[in-house]
């Protein structure tokens, strides 16, 4: 008798508790597209010290379903997980081998505004927010149309919201939870935000400095890389061959020079897209990353064999690059001539491929190295043998800008950061056409 | 040695219980939760030999590090748990028991920020009331003569609309006190 009494008391708070409290617990079903929600954004400003982040109401425009986070341009997953075949900076060549895990947000709405209610639904809407940001500009800021863009990767970009890792080699395997990066995966056309970390101020994961610069490795493939992956991939047989030839498939990919020079063109679309200099301040603020900002301490192509002055490898090639397209920014004061630049930037990367395949880039351009060719990543740099690809980079990549001040001005900066060893005498000939 | 529970219409108990969960907190990586409780029980004699019921009443806290959530940016989450339970154990040398868990979980968000951030937001901080229920499978050793009972426990976790958790594990120990008629 006690015994049922019990049980009934026990069976009553839990149906008063299901109950009752249910009704005070929100409404996450009730909302409707286009979807708005509460969320961290970046405000950008023409100097550095107006910069501000605000958690504000924002609508995420081209989100289709709230609970699988799928959308019109960008689908995300929480979680997952990755394996890594290889990496080159921020470049992952990996594949998917699990089921990507169904967006398990937790928020509640208030007006038909999502209000999230743990910190991982707070940033993985911020960051597809930030992604949204990015495209939005995309066509301004290059002149593809963002569904062209679409079209051409079959799809969404997929985007890995904290995925866990694992790394094989030939004795074992690893499992592993990276932190403080994020990175773009050109042959599936995936990005990966990797696992916040107290070490950071903004998360990555958020911060559309550090995503709009992996967007435009993206922006890069689809131009440079005409699409294409182009991984390298090693074959004993094929290597000898392949010294023979300058243009063998999966050279750029591995090249340490064009590496740098992909960094560079996403660093200046970070810049495009936010106005903001440096890629890291906001995440790392104790980080010394002044050799990645446009602004930071003046180096130039043949002091990048000593780490003292840049340690960034071919990061550091980048940031040259990278300068000197800030540098003739600085003289558009208005941002449709801003953007007007940028297309022409993009459509001279979309060129150079092709132009790398005529004088004078052609006779500039050195034959791959033993290493190229067996698809081994160097990690340091040759003055001369990177140098030689870096000139030849630049003499198909200025072909493709009319002659006037602004190229005038793209080759001074050029010469004055590159120097003789990486754009070479033979090379600054398509400054003088 | 057996614990006499015979005389136990008469006793309740009271205790403290330390138990961890681990918390999916969106990707494949989970956080360690780490939750501390009071609780109160007494027993009530089945029909069947040696078969107790033990209703009580349980209160807790949560408790979660954020040793891995950014500087500037993270909702923080603090919980406070209530509920009724009633579990049925068998008196041996060990004690082994089931018991359901129902009750309610209180959780305060407030948004953490850093100074570059500004908020326009007006909806942090804010309360959640969740239901919740547990299933609770325990192995109490007794000492003393029962007057203490240590309880390791394994429990399945439901918690509405928080699909982070959904297991606990952990222990109970819990003194008895003993009225005479």
């Amino acid at each position: 008798m006690k015994f049922n009494c019990h049980f009934k008391m026990l069976l009553l708070s839990a149906c008063f508790s299901s109950t009752m409290l249910t009704s005070c617990d929100g409404e996450q079903s009730k909302v409707n597209k286009p979807y708005r929600a509460e969320i961290l954004k970046f405000v950008p400003s023409s100097t550095t010290s107006g910069e501000s982040w605000v958690v504000a109401e924002q609508e995420l425009a081209t989100l289709e379903n709230l609970d699988t986070l799928e959308g019109s341009f960008f689908s995300m997953t929480l979680g997952g997980l990755i394996k890594i075949n290889s990496n080159i900076g921020s470049l992952i060549d990996a594949s998917s081998n699990s089921s990507p895990v169904r967006a398990n947000l937790r928020y509640t709405t208030k007006n038909g505004v999502i209000v999230p209610r743990d910190t991982s639904t707070l940033l993985a809407l911020s960051s597809y927010f930030a992604f949204e940001q990015t495209l939005a500009v995309l066509q301004e800021s290059t002149g593809i149309d963002p569904n062209e863009l679409k079209k051409n990767i079959n799809g969404p970009y997929r985007i890995y919201f904290e995925p866990s890792l694992t790394e094989k080699d030939e004795n074992e395997s690893a499992f592993l939870t990276p932190k403080l990066n994020a990175a773009f995966n050109p042959e599936s056309n995936d990005f990966y935000l990797f696992r916040r970390s107290e070490l950071e101020s903004i998360p990555f994961s958020a911060n559309i400095k550090v995503i709009s610069h992996e967007f435009g490795h993206a922006l890069f493939k689809n131009s440079f890389n005409a699409n294409s992956a182009e991984i390298c991939r090693t074959s004993e047989e094929e290597i000898n061959a392949r010294m023979a030839d300058k243009f063998f498939s999966g050279r750029w990919s591995n090249e340490y020079a064009i590496s740098g020079i992909n960094e560079g063109f996403s660093d200046f679309n970070s810049y495009i897209v936010t106005s903001s200099t440096n890629v890291f301040t906001d995440s790392l603020p104790g980080f010394s990353s002044e050799s990645r900002s446009l602004t930071g301490p003046a180096f130039v192509f043949s002091q990048l064999t000593n780490d003292i002055v840049c340690s960034g490898r071919f990061y550091c090639i980048g940031t040259l690059f990278a300068r000197a397209l800030y540098g003739v920014a600085q003289y558009y004061k208005n941002r449709s001539d801003l953007m007007a630049f940028s297309r022409r930037v993009y459509t001279a990367l979309e060129k150079s491929r092709e132009n790398l395949r005529a004088s004078p880039a052609k006779d500039i351009l050195p034959m791959p190295s033993k290493e190229a060719a067996s698809c081994i990543r160097r990690s340091k740099l040759s003055l001369s043998y990177d140098g030689a690809i870096t000139s030849a980079f630049l003499a198909a990549f200025l072909q493709s800008f009319s002659a006037g001040e602004e190229k005038k001005n793209l080759c001074e900066n050029l010469r004055n950061l590159f120097g003789n060893y990486g754009f070479s005498q033979e090379a600054r000939i398509v400054c003088e056409s | 040695m057996s614990v006499n529970l015979d005389p136990l219409m008469n006793l309740i108990s009271l205790g403290a219980a330390f138990a961890a969960s681990n918390r999916n907190d969106g990707g494949g990586v989970t956080s360690r939760i780490h939750h501390y409780e009071v609780f109160a029980h007494s027993y009530l004699r089945s029909r069947s030999e040696g078969l107790f019921f033990r209703p009580g009443v349980r209160f807790g806290y949560e408790h979660i590090p954020d040793e891995e959530a950014p500087q500037s940016i993270k909702i923080r989450e603090q919980s406070f748990r209530g509920g009724l339970e009633l579990g049925i154990l068998y008196e041996g040398f060990m004690v082994p028991s089931v018991s359901l868990q129902a009750g309610v979980l209180r959780r305060q968000l407030t948004l953490e920020k850093g100074s570059q951030i500004t908020s326009k937001s007006t909806d942090f901080p804010t309360i959640e009331w969740l239901p919740m229920g547990t299933l609770n499978l325990g192995l109490g050793l007794p000492i003393e003569g029962g007057k203490l009972i240590l309880e390791p426990f394994y429990r399945f976790v439901w918690i509405a609309k928080d699909t982070r958790q959904t297991s606990q594990w952990g222990i109970d120990a819990s003194w008895s006190l003993s009225f005479e008629n």
